[in-house]
């Protein structure tokens, strides 16, 4: 992937392997990671940055967003997780890119080291329930709600 | 009929006379000549395909296919053999500088990644295998659905996205797209979509009538933008809403494309947000957005265009029907900075 994702997620590889991920594919803005049961991927997008997008897909072609797939299952840890991502951004002003560049990748590196490290312990305390697929209904509803609210604003 | 060859700049299929008429392979090569230098010059600025009436089987399989995975096409012809078979070489023009012809079959240069991908995506699929079949069944009467006598004349350039949504520029508009830079799970994004048709980088988001209008800045101006939204992606949407686009979406409208995992809108879901807090329309069968104003008017559109005719008859040789597909074409950032260093 473009920097800082790569170097990020490449001194990530172990935690993803304990856990029993493997890569399986890469590409200049992505990433995917596989188990047994589920594959995750990791994209970013090409200006707008930081930009750490992730979901999982299922073996019957589900794909399910990390966003919503915490707000169901892990509600306030995601809000919490969420509040110290955007501290970073504050901190290294990352929204307005007012600060020079190299205080601007090491803003970026942090970020997405959260990002990803929240990543995956999400994915260790819900392997289980990720497995499953229990929490499928949920997700079915409140995707229509997500979409609905976002023609609305 | 099988494929004889690859190299970087050709896919070269052998074909018996059978598969084509009753026509010699020499008539069918020199049938095609008088169009070689406006193909050398349309090949510079356009996308293009041009069909002969009489092999219309085969151009209409052809064009439609490679077309439609977003490759420009045209068949050159030679008849070294001296017997009743020969060779048609479809070059897959991935680039401009890939205009230039390459005769010599046993072309080996290296593939290029964007290259290794289109011949990928051609050799050994499922799409090679109908293009054998229809080839090889000239009685058919249909290839992808098209009816080939009444479809012949009538053939758009397409883009087929993963997810089986079929993009092609109108004829009297220009055709904005819009989707995820890189495909998620597989599906469609305007990174392949910029690759497949070889859309410059470009600040140009000027009206192409015919033509497609992507988001595709150069690299090194993007990262210097403060705000990009700002600076570039808002006015490229602003263009298009004003001159009243069809704009296309190339992906799904799924949370997982919308929202990054901080829960922010990503670029795609910031642009979907946009057309619709703009009172656009949002057509879930074609995955298009329009202006109200368009949308009303849809309806005469629909009958006016079907009742014209895209191509443009050339030459003087009847038993040919040309067909050009010019598109007009945005202006790359490398040519603008020049501008600009004049002004």
């Amino acid at each position: 992937m473009i920097e800082p994702y790569d170097s990020v997620i490449n001194s990530l590889l172990n935690a993803f392997s304990n856990n029993g991920f493997s890569k399986i594919a890469e590409s200049d803005y992505s990433v995917a990671f596989s188990n047994s049961d589920y594959t995750v991927e990791i994209v970013t997008e090409q200006y707008d940055h930081p930009s750490v997008s992730s979901h999982i897909l299922d073996k019957n072609g589900g794909i399910y967003s990390i966003w919503l797939l915490r707000e169901i299952l892990e509600p306030n840890k995601n809000r919490e997780d969420i509040a110290a991502l955007n501290a970073i951004k504050k901190q290294y002003d990352l929204d307005q890119g007012n600060l020079d560049n190299a205080a601007r990748q090491q803003g970026l590196t942090a970020y997405v080291s959260l990002c990803i490290t929240q990543l995956i312990n999400f994915l260790m305390l819900n392997n289980a329930a990720l497995i499953s697929g229990s929490f499928k209904a949920q997700y079915s509803i409140r995707e229509e709600q997500a979409l609905r609210e976002l023609r609305k604003s | 009929m099988q494929i004889y060859g690859t190299s970087a700049r050709q896919i070269v299929f052998k074909v018996s006379k059978e598969m084509v008429g009753s026509k010699t392979f020499s008539s069918f090569a020199n049938s095609f000549s008088f169009l070689k230098p406006r193909i050398d010059t349309a090949a510079k600025t356009s996308r293009f395909l041009f069909l002969s009436q009489s092999h219309k089987q085969f151009g209409i399989i052809a064009g439609t296919a490679l077309l439609g995975m977003g490759l420009a096409v045209f068949p050159e012809y030679s008849d070294a053999s001296g017997d009743n078979t020969g060779y048609i070489h479809i070059r897959a023009i991935l680039d401009s500088a890939s205009v230039s012809r390459a005769t010599n079959t046993s072309e080996t240069a290296a593939h290029t990644p964007r290259e290794k991908r289109a011949l990928d995506r051609l050799i050994g699929t499922q799409w090679e295998n109908n293009f054998s079949q229809a080839i090889t069944t000239p009685n058919g009467t249909s290839f992808y659905g098209v009816p080939r006598e009444t479809e012949f004349g009538k053939v758009y350039p397409l883009i087929l996205t993963p997810d089986g949504i079929a993009i092609t520029p109108q004829a009297s508009v220009t055709t904005t797209v819009l989707g995820v830079y890189k495909s998620v799970a597989g599906g469609g994004s305007t990174k392949d979509i910029i690759e497949g048709s070889t859309y410059p980088e470009t600040s140009d988001f000027g009206e192409k009538i015919g033509g497609f209008n992507l988001l595709n800045v150069n690299k090194e101006v993007g990262k210097k933008s403060g705000d990009f939204w700002k600076e570039f992606n808002s006015i490229f949407l602003d263009e298009a809403i004003k001159r009243g686009d069809v704009i296309q979406l190339v992906s799904q409208q799924t949370v997982a494309v919308i929202r990054r995992q901080d829960g922010s809108l990503s670029g795609y879901g910031r642009e979907i947000q946009y057309m619709e807090s703009r009172g656009l329309i949002f057509h879930p069968d074609t995955m298009q957005y329009t202006t109200p104003l368009r949308a009303k008017s849809e309806d005469q559109a629909t009958d006016q265009q079907a009742s014209k005719t895209t191509g443009t008859a050339v030459g003087g040789t009847p038993d040919i029907i040309g067909i050009t597909a010019g598109i007009t074409a945005p202006i790359p950032d490398t040519t603008m900075q020049e501008r600009r260093a004049i002004l």
